[in-house]
């Protein structure tokens, strides 16, 4: 059998197939192939599970871990690796988690799986300074209200149906409740937090690229008393934001 | 300070950075520092100041059939321009197939056609990398009816052909001998020695199978005797090398994996003076 044939045979049996089968590889092993391959298999399922464990590990925790190993078999029976750098494992796990009907009681599980999925993007992702509030203050104040800020590389918005953040900290079943969620890593620590509805709705049109201007419009039209300064402070100390652009004159 | 080196964990980083521990160098797993950022990253670029480092990978799949992925190889490539490594290694094996990464390092039937392949994927990876890389020998659970060369006639060829160095991994040896019935001394003296550019040390596990024992390569416990025992006769034949200890499940406290490299630096030395007492008496 030619070497490619043979090794998409050997892929197929390690991670596809209920139980390894030696037929047609061409294995030898004192009449032991089909153990001796369930090594291999082993090895493979197990270390990818782990790796979905160590990525995911509130999730685990909410769906029971007998549970979420089983869910992790059958995710990566569907979806292995696309590459070898395994700290990209896992991306579409939320989302296929979300159709998984063995969870579709559960539907909070995804949503977990959402928030720490943006977790390991933040952690893995490009390093850059976060926004110096001192270079916000060096420009004129008219020029403010039309500036549009850039998110940081390792910046996360994420809106959900449940209160993950108190979730996420207590490991306890999220409650039903929309919630923005800011999740940033201006230096090594990822950092969390929980944004109101109307600082949500700025943060929201800010990552949009809306300008400062447009941006607060629209959170004021759902929070009158909004504390604008207070969302800019908490975005600054954040790190949400690595630079900024001035509208180029028309 | 011991000349062995450790292989570096994330749970053993932080302990790393604050206490510096002497150890001759310290071997990380590519992928796991082939991210854009994070604190990874920036932790391996405060210890390359102190360590010499090794990138060792598990990923490139120097065995697969259909070629490198281009991606990952200028990936690793970036690692080597970041890091300047003091060796760079991969397996000889396979974990793609179908563009589907399987996490685990796979047999490869020691075939003419495989040989042109990996050969061809070593080459391609020297080039690319600007720089000669270590294959290292791989643990087995299964052999090939097709194979025509004995693994380290394959190992030879590879690195004559491709101008590639060797990573002996002694426990590789041990744990591929007992389960093919092979003598692992004689695996040892049929590789060129010139071409040993490190020496691999870990744990295995026992496993009863089918009535049959098993040895499975765990990295889960310290060096046994029998792994002693080859490496003192790989050094005694080939002087000392670069050696790693190598330990990745169940992780112990860092100082018990410093105990290990110290262990490996007397075992190097023992064998060192018996060689050397044998040669004068001689």
């Amino acid at each position: 059998m030619a070497l490619h044939d043979q090794q998409r045979a050997f892929a197929a049996t390690l991670l596809t197939a209920d139980a390894a089968d030696p037929a047609g590889l061409g294995i030898t092993a004192d009449g032991r192939e089909a153990a001796r391959l369930a090594v291999y298999r082993n090895n493979v399922q197990v270390s990818l599970i782990g790796v979905l464990e160590a990525a995911f590990p509130v999730t685990a925790k909410l769906c029971g871990l007998d549970n979420f190993r089983f869910a992790a078999s059958r995710y990566l029976r569907g979806q292995p690796p696309a590459e070898a750098r395994l700290l990209t494992y896992g991306d579409g796990f939320p989302a296929w988690l979300s159709a998984f009907k063995p969870a579709a009681g559960q539907p909070y599980l995804a949503e977990m799986a959402r928030l720490e999925w943006a977790r390991n993007e933040a952690l893995f992702a490009a390093d850059a300074d976060p926004l110096d509030a001192s270079l916000l203050s060096s420009l004129p104040p008219e020029a403010i209200g039309d500036l549009v800020l850039i998110p940081h590389p390792a910046a996360r918005l994420l809106q959900s149906g449940f209160s993950l953040h108190a979730a996420w900290q207590s490991g306890e079943v999220p409650k039903a409740g929309a919630e923005t969620l800011l999740i940033t890593r201006p230096d090594l620590q990822v950092l969390q937090s929980a944004l109101a509805p109307g600082a949500g709705v700025l943060a929201a049109a800010l990552f949009d690229g809306r300008s400062l201007t447009e941006a607060a419009e629209q959170a004021l039209a759902v929070a009158p008393d909004l504390d604008l300064q207070a969302c800019l402070l908490h975005h600054l100390t954040s790190g949400s934001f690595s630079r900024y652009q001035l509208p180029t004159p028309t | 300070m011991t000349q062995a080196g450790i292989g570096l964990r994330h749970a053993h980083v932080v302990q790393v950075l604050n206490e510096r521990p002497a150890v001759g160098f310290l071997e990380v797993h590519s992928e796991n520092y082939m991210s854009e950022g994070g604190p990874r990253r920036r932790a391996l670029f405060e210890l390359r100041h102190d360590y010499a480092v090794s990138l060792h990978g598990v990923g490139l799949s120097l065995g697969s059939a259909e070629g490198l992925d281009s991606a990952h190889l200028d990936r690793l490539a970036g690692l080597v321009q970041d890091y300047e490594p003091f060796l760079v290694s991969e397996h000889l094996s396979w974990s793609v197939a179908e563009a589907h990464y399987l996490n685990d390092l796979l047999p490869l039937p020691y075939t003419e056609e495989a040989l042109t392949l990996v050969v061809a994927n070593v080459q391609r990876c020297q080039e690319r990398l600007g720089r000669q890389i270590l294959v290292e020998n791989p643990s087995s659970y299964v052999t090939f009816a097709e194979s025509t060369l004995s693994e380290p006639a394959f190992l030879a060829e590879v690195a004559a052909r491709s101008g590639c160095g060797l990573l002996l991994d002694v426990n590789n040896i041990y744990v591929t001998a007992q389960n093919h019935g092979l003598d692992a001394k004689a695996y040892i003296e049929a590789l060129p020695g010139d071409a040993v550019g490190e020496i691999h040390l870990a744990g295995h596990r026992r496993e009863e199978l089918e009535g049959g024992v098993l040895l499975i390569d765990a990295h889960d416990r310290q060096v046994c005797e029998g792994v002693w025992d080859l490496y003192r006769f790989a050094i005694a034949r080939l002087g000392r090398r670069p050696t790693l200890v190598e330990w990745d499940n169940s992780l112990p406290p860092l100082e018990i994996l410093l105990g290990e490299a110290a262990e490996a630096d007397r075992q190097a030395a023992a064998a060192l003076e018996t060689a050397g007492g044998l040669r004068g008496a001689a």
